[in-house]
């Protein structure tokens, strides 16, 4: 699959789908395991080809570090009048983390944690929640995990193997979203130039500061531009996430990833909804509608959802921007994979329900 | 993640002129190369950087190379920064990254790095202009899709010395591991004065000529 073909392996370590909480006695686990991205070299490509670009889906999470239950919150600041947590425990020195609220209409919602108080029981998410759209947060249950960090993904001192280099332009790259339609580039960087920068992972205009914790967004594609012939196998361990996910799909190109360790089909992937202000708008062509881009390995194909049957005869439903006729439903963003969603100007942002694409047993 | 709609909404105009115009962003940094000057010193601190395109052919730009005011008069500038940014003050190096939000006409055309000695553009005694001929020295549009590899250049990528030269290469590293970083060496402006003289000298040729 292009680079982006994900191996499962799930080590099935003891299911709990809902966490017990005793008085800050937390007994909880997750399904763990693993899946395999591979990150595609330059072998294969026409000749004169210097880099291949890997759309990466991060398909496993960290492990729930603590799940408790919602008792009040107001604006950004959330109670678990149970918990037992220490201050700065789920930020700052400790790593990032995120909360997913896990029960109730608007479970899958995930937030940044950006302040962790331990005597009064509160933690601080980075938007108001309860503006945001979830007035009935209080009651409902919540995860907390650590964020997927560069480090993490890819080895501190970079065990993925991605070529190194003083600079960007020299050495693969990562690609990491910024959220409004471009990136930021990282690199892993092996020689101390200019004197005392340093070795490790650096922001392509910052050689000097440490950027192996950026956090990476487990909704988000992570794209690797690899400038060396053969191709890598990148293990990533952790663990199932439950539950739909709500991704929030701006007006731009959204580079997001599937981030289950199964593969999705675009009619079940919730994408199209019927309503343009929950999904993605649909259209008589690629050119007015919202397009879904997924690499392939002829490269990217773009996708929409045609909602006219013309010219007749053509039908509706899931249609590649090249072939107006041929139901393309069954088209997988596979385990493993990041994709695009080009949400057209001036179509305001919506708010995407991504199901849980397995059952449960 | 709702920690990015923050960010949207406040970068929701901006975003609109992106999508209808898309942006050039380039990401420039020296790589395993220095710049320095006439004498081979590093190139100082906040020494003046500019990233941008000029309308006129590089003979044009080599036969005008002690013209500082006639080159700016046809380059347009894309971003400018200072040798040290991003790379811990450390003469001779930087790492920048620029957003041509404003100019998307860049677009598409070639990258001209134009290294200076000191921190004005009016006070350099020495210059360099520099470009390279892979195809990532060209401004790229971000929002292409697939992304551009154009997003990371490198002075050490630098094969066209439109004005400079190559530099030495320096070993960063021990006998034992080396290290070795190339340089490129920039090119003496003339003093006002000095130029004026020249300039005083070919009129008097031209008269002498013409009196014989």
């Amino acid at each position: 699959m292009n680079g982006r073909t994900g191996i499962l392996g799930i080590a099935l370590a003891g299911i709990s789908f809902f966490p017990h909480n005793s008085y800050g006695v937390d007994v909880y686990s997750d399904p763990a395991g693993f899946i395999t991205l591979t990150i595609a070299g330059t072998n294969g490509s026409p000749p004169g080809t210097t880099s291949k670009l890997s759309y990466l889906g991060l398909g496993m999470t960290q492990f729930v570090v603590k799940p408790g239950r919602v008792t009040s919150a107001v604006t950004n600041e959330l109670v678990d009048a149970n918990a037992a947590w220490a201050t700065d425990q789920f930020n700052g020195a400790n790593g990032p983390h995120f909360i997913e609220i896990t029960s109730g209409s608007f479970a899958g919602t995930i937030d940044d944690i950006v302040k962790t108080v331990g005597s009064t029981k509160k933690i601080y998410t980075a938007n108001n929640l309860v503006s945001l759209g979830l007035p009935n947060i209080v009651n409902q249950t919540y995860r907390i995990r650590k964020h997927w960090t560069i480090a993490g993904v890819f080895g501190a001192a970079n065990a993925a193997g991605l070529a190194g280099g003083a600079g960007a332009a020299s050495a693969d790259n990562i690609l990491v979203p910024d959220g409004s339609g471009g990136f930021t580039t990282f690199f892993y960087k092996n020689v101390n130039i200019p004197p005392g920068s340093g070795i490790g992972w650096r922001k392509s205009d910052n050689l000097t500061l440490d950027a192996s914790v950026t956090k990476l967004y487990i909704d988000q594609s992570v794209l690797v531009r690899r400038k060396q012939a053969s191709s890598i196998a990148l293990k990533l361990v952790g663990s199932v996430k439950f539950g739909q996910t709500i991704v929030p799909v701006e007006t731009s190109n959204n580079f997001v990833g599937n981030v289950y360790p199964a593969s999705v089909t675009l009619s079940n992937s919730g994408l199209y909804t019927a309503s343009s202000t929950t999904g993605v708008a649909p259209g008589a062509g690629a050119a007015s509608a919202d397009t879904v881009l997924i690499d392939t390995p002829s490269g990217l194909q773009t996708f929409f959802f045609k909602n006219v049957n013309i010219p007749p005869g053509s039908g509706t439903g899931w249609r590649r921007s090249d072939d107006l006729v041929t139901d393309r439903g069954s088209t997988l963003i596979p385990l493993g994979a990041g994709f695009i969603i080009q949400r057209k100007s001036p179509r305001p942002a919506f708010d995407w329900k991504s199901p849980q694409p397995f059952v449960n047993n | 993640m709702k920690g990015r709609k923050t960010i949207a909404v406040l970068t929701a105009c901006l975003a609109v002129a992106v999508t209808s115009a898309n942006a050039a962003k380039v990401e420039w940094s020296t790589g395993l190369a220095g710049a320095v000057q006439v004498d081979d010193s590093f190139v100082p601190d906040n020494s003046l950087l500019r990233l941008g395109v000029f309308d006129i052919t590089d003979l044009e730009i080599q036969a005008n190379k002690l013209d500082i005011a006639y080159l700016d008069v046809h380059f347009t500038l894309f971003a400018e920064g200072g040798v040290g940014d991003g790379a811990g003050d450390a003469a001779g190096f930087w790492a920048i990254s620029s957003i041509g939000l404003a100019n998307p006409s860049f677009v598409g055309k070639p990258i001209y790095l134009w290294v200076f000695n000191t921190s004005t553009l009016g006070s350099a005694t020495e210059h360099g202009i520099f470009s390279a001929t892979p195809a990532s020295w060209v401004f790229p549009d971000d929002l292409a899709l697939p992304p551009s590899d154009s997003t990371a250049i490198e002075l050490a990528q630098v094969d066209q010395f439109v004005v400079g030269s190559v530099g030495p290469t320096l070993n960063f590293g021990t006998d034992a591991a080396p290290v070795f970083v190339a340089t490129y060496r920039l090119s003496a402006i003339p003093e006002p004065t000095t130029a004026l003289l020249v300039g005083m000298g070919l009129v008097g040729a031209l008269a002498a000529r013409r009196r014989k």
